[in-house]
């Protein structure tokens, strides 16, 4: 469990606990992407480099069929189905690492700005946005 | 990819398009749960009648462990680890199940109460809710 006094590192993961993540610092902000995959999977990114994140137990992959170049590899827990994070295809330690905030403790992301990335509309180019900005709350799923 | 039938009815799916589910109609409200298993999930809820929810293809269930008593089985997809709904465990239970209204159309959900159940803080007297109820916009996940 996290909480607001330390905020520097967390520890999240998969509801069930065999998938765990651990990043060294709260994310820039939050993303509520509304594509088709991220609307699906109820994801809510905070974005890292790969060496910030460590990743422990066995996640299953799932790269999407439905676009002709995809980019990214989503993983989820294969036990409680809990998305974890998604990782470049072509990844080296400075690659960019998506880890869904949700499965963090929520008071640690309290003030963060989040986000509301438009790809559903917008799936290529600079991100376009769905709506205007907030400070995440922490007192729920408000995204 | 979510198409109103005639009679009303919706249909949605996972991502990668291994289970597919149908529900009678718009639920008469959403429900954004704040309980670890529904925030790690990402489930944005509605109700039905377990008899009018069609469910095809292949989907697994867990059953959280860290309770003294569970009410209910999630489910997911084994391919890309979407959310698909819950069922209740016990027989004296309501007829009722849980879909996650996240794999349906958000143009087809439009209008429609979103709720924002508080099961995090279950301490006697605690609010029922833990944000004040909004109207789904399919402008993007509000929920």
């Amino acid at each position: 469990m996290t909480s607001a006094e330390t905020l520097d590192r967390a520890d999240g993961g998969c509801h069930c606990g065999r998938v765990t993540i651990a990043v060294s610092r709260r994310p820039e902000y939050l993303n509520a992407c509304n594509c088709s995959v991220c609307t699906k999977l109820g994801a809510m990114w905070g974005y890292y480099t790969a060496d910030e994140v460590t990743v422990a137990g066995a996640a299953r992959d799932y790269v999407r069929g439905d676009v002709a170049e995809p980019k990214l590899v989503f993983h989820s827990c294969p036990n409680c189905g809990s998305t974890t994070h998604y990782t470049m295809i072509e990844s080296g330690p400075a690659t960019k690492v998506g880890v869904n905030m949700r499965t963090f403790d929520p008071a640690w992301l309290i003030g963060v700005e989040l986000r509301f990335g438009d790809r559903r509309n917008y799936p290529s180019g600079e991100r376009q946005y769905y709506r205007a900005p907030c400070a995440f709350d922490g007192i729920g799923a408000k995204a | 990819m979510t198409i109103a039938g005639p009679s009303g009815a919706l249909h949605g799916g996972c991502h990668c398009g291994r289970v597919a589910i149908a529900v009678p109609g718009r639920p008469e409200y959403l429900n954004v749960c704040n309980c670890t298993l529904c925030t790690k999930l990402a489930g944005m809820w509605g109700y039905f009648p377990r008899s009018q929810v069609t469910i095809g293809g292949r989907t697994r269930g867990y059953i959280r462990t860290d309770l003294d008593e569970t009410y209910l089985e999630t489910h997911f997809c084994e391919g890309c680890g979407a959310t698909t709904h819950w069922v209740p465990l016990r027989a004296d239970m309501p007829d009722r199940m849980g879909v996650n209204m996240r794999l349906f159309d958000p143009d087809a959900l439009t209008g429609i109460e979103l709720r924002y159940g508080n099961n995090r803080d279950e301490t006697p007297g605690a609010p029922r809710f833990h944000r004040a109820p909004t109207v789904f916009s399919a402008a993007g996940v509000t929920a």
